[in-house]
């Protein structure tokens, strides 16, 4: 998209601790070159070609890379049968083009993806936000979310940004209080349709766009909820 | 095809039956006129011997039995005179009669007798037959008589309905046979039109009947269902060519990505500019095999949807522009152009799925981005019309000039003076291919005074009832 050439960030200092991250791939040649960029930053990678052999190996991961598409069937399956015995944080990496899978994806419980190619900066930054993602998880949402120069009071259900306090209709507020208690993850466009009006039916759906767009309008921040297309939407880290 | 076929057979069929019933009827209706008068003449005839013998005795009571039997019997009446005029017997005839006295006379004059018209079904004028009395060269008298033609019409009459019914008969039989003739031959042509529509709309594997119709037709369907079963093959190693390469080449290219990225830290100030040149490259690489990949899922979803079995389901145009418009602020900022966001406030409920508008919206708007310069104003904006959805991507920028217009879907279409640009000449092929395979239409246009528009129309998704 972007026409300039970009200096690609390194963020060699950005971890503390060594993470154990499980690598499902096939193709041996793109394994090692993702394995020798997680090696450098203080990573320890273990790399498994079949789908088979993640089930066996998640327990020692910390964070699993699962390309959906490996020779012996369907990455999705894999996915599946992972997320039955694992909590463990799964990133999916997906091809251009295949927007079906990567939804099926999200709905079976990956907790984010990364489309094939990517840079290393990409890779390492949504490795640090799974893992940071899945370790808050457990515990109890803030009363104050702050996100940027936004921040949101979800007990007085009030909202400040950039100094200035922000006024939402009910519904507004409950959408993006949703999407607060979750920052940082993906919140299926159906759940978020039932935590806030009881339902999910399709004329459900047109309203929540349009409240959604009136936030937006509102909080004037772009990028600061991201739509994941498809699937439904993100308060971003 | 179907019309002037049965209209040609019919006129055909009506012709003959017509051919050979009309000769029919006027040969039964001269037939019986014939009967009718040879048997009068014949009366006739005799009572001319009668009288003859009268003249000669001069007693004229068994003459005048002979008439009024005549007339008990058929109840058609009869005159006959002497060579003056006078009458010898009578019997519901009288001189007085014109006709009679005309009749008369052409007898006397041994005229020969004037036959009748052939009767019809529906004449009832009696008819007026006269002898001469006496041989040739001499003659004695005359005998007129008048007979009633009742009888012999309603014979023909009944001869005609016979004929009538059987032609109708036959008429309607050939009229069957007509339409079954048609629709012998009609049928698998019928047929042959639909599967060309079929394969012609991309269906997989259309085939068509072989067993219907004319040999010539049988053949035809044949070649046809050949060529169908060509075309799916085609079609499937296309799709399974783009998809094997495009596996092969994911992942070279993505560790071309990695390895690229991870020589940065070893790039000295010298190597920079090369270093940020090859990244650039890299990225234009991407990028062209990112559209190539999006190309062939958007003519995958075609090809499913005109199968009938692709996903329905719809969007929210007003959503996904004001959201689109976010994630592209940062990139309209770099270039200085101003992307203005959509003015509609009600939602636009689009029957095309997310994921494919929001491809085809970032084409329209990355292009506006790229090509509309410095200070231009990208206007975003949709509406309902016409019981479709309106979906613009405007700008201000330097347009396109009239013959490009047209071919600005074409893949691998690239603007004049677009050298060396990043662009693939993919994008817009691929957003109209994603539009037009959901029954939308993508229009690339002059904007007024200056500048381009993408438009797109797509049907509204069909509401649902409210519970």
């Amino acid at each position: 998209m972007a026409a300039q050439p970009q200096d690609p960030v390194t963020v060699e200092n950005g971890w503390r601790n060594a993470l154990r991250v499980l690598l499902v791939e096939d193709d041996d040649n793109f394994a090692e070159s993702v394995a020798k960029v997680l090696v450098r930053l203080g990573h320890e990678p273990t790399r498994v070609s079949r789908g088979g052999d993640a089930a066996v190996r998640h327990h020692d991961a910390d964070v699993v890379l699962l390309d959906l598409m490996l020779p012996d069937g369907n990455g999705l399956d894999v996915l599946r049968g992972l997320r039955k015995v694992t909590e463990v944080p799964i990133l999916v990496l997906t091809a251009v083009g295949d927007t079906r899978t990567l939804v099926r994806a999200l709905h079976l419980g990956a907790d984010d993806y990364l489309v094939k190619p990517f840079r290393a900066d990409e890779l390492l930054a949504r490795i640090d936000a799974v893992v940071r993602r899945s370790k808050l998880s457990g515990q109890p949402a803030p009363q104050v979310v702050t996100v940027r120069d936004v921040s949101i009071d979800l007990a007085a259900r009030r909202v400040v940004a950039g100094g200035e306090e922000v006024t939402l209709t009910g519904t507004e507020f409950d959408v993006l209080a949703v999407l607060a208690r979750r920052r940082g993850t993906a919140v299926e466009r159906e759940r978020l349709m039932d935590e806030v009006y009881g339902d999910a039916s399709r004329s459900r759906s047109q309203s929540l766009g349009v409240h959604l767009t009136s936030l937006r309008r509102k909080l004037n921040r772009p990028g600061l909820i991201v739509t994941l297309h498809g699937f439904g939407y993100r308060l971003e880290d | 095809m179907r019309r002037r076929l049965l209209l040609v057979l019919l006129a055909f069929s009506v012709l003959a039956v017509t051919a050979f019933a009309w000769p029919l009827l006027m040969s039964t209706a001269s037939e019986r006129t014939q009967r009718f008068v040879i048997t009068r003449i014949a009366d006739l005839d005799r009572i001319a011997d009668v009288a003859q013998q009268a003249v000669l005795e001069h007693d004229y009571a068994d003459l005048r039995a002979e008439v009024r039997a005549y007339r008990d019997l058929y109840g058609d009446g009869m005159i006959v005179v002497d060579t003056a005029g006078k009458p010898l017997a009578a019997e519901g005839l009288a001189m007085t009669d014109p006709r009679v006295v005309g009749a008369v006379a052409a007898a006397l004059r041994n005229q020969p007798a004037v036959l009748p018209e052939d009767l019809r079904p529906w004449s009832d004028d009696d008819v007026l037959l006269a002898v001469p009395i006496g041989t040739d060269t001499r003659v004695s008298g005359a005998a007129v008589l008048r007979s009633s033609v009742d009888i012999a019409a309603a014979d023909i009459g009944r001869a005609w309905a016979l004929i009538l019914a059987t032609a109708l008969a036959a008429a309607v039989l050939c009229v069957l046979l007509a339409l079954l003739l048609a629709r012998w031959v009609l049928r698998p042509l019928r047929e042959l039109e639909g599967g060309v529509l079929a394969v012609a709309a991309g269906e997989r594997d259309a085939h068509i009947g072989e067993r219907l119709g004319p040999r010539e037709l049988r053949a035809l369907a044949g070649s046809f269902n050949r060529m169908s079963a060509a075309v799916t093959a085609a079609a499937e190693q296309q799709s399974r060519l783009v998809a094997d390469a495009s596996h092969e080449l994911r992942s070279p290219i993505a560790r071309l990505r990695l390895t690229v990225d991870s020589l940065n830290r070893y790039v000295t100030a010298d190597g920079k500019t090369a270093y940020c040149r090859i990244v650039a490259e890299v990225e234009e690489l991407e990028s062209l095999f990112g559209s190539l990949l999006n190309l062939a899922a958007a003519d995958r979803t075609a090809t499913e949807l005109a199968a009938g079995t692709g996903l329905a389901d719809s969007c929210d145009a007003t959503e996904l522009l004001v959201e689109r418009r976010e994630t592209w602020l940062p990139a309209a900022d770099q270039a200085g152009v101003r992307l203005s966001a959509p003015e509609a406030e009600l939602p636009v409920q689009l029957a095309l799925p997310e994921t494919e508008l929001k491809q085809v919206l970032d084409v329209a708007i990355d292009n506006a981005i790229k090509y509309a310069g410095e200070g231009a104003h990208v206007r975003l904006d949709c509406e309902v019309t016409a019981g479709c959805g309106r979906v613009a991507i405007a700008d201000d920028g330097p347009g396109l000039p009239a013959p490009d217009l047209a071919v600005a879907t074409t893949r691998f279409w690239r603007g004049r003076g677009d050298h060396g640009s990043t662009g693939s000449g993919l994008g817009l092929a691929i957003a109209e291919r994603l539009v037009t395979a959901r029954g939308g239409t993508l229009s690339v246009l002059a904007n007024s005074p200056r500048g381009l528009v993408v438009e797109l129309t797509v049907p509204l998704a069909e509401e649902e009832v409210s519970p």
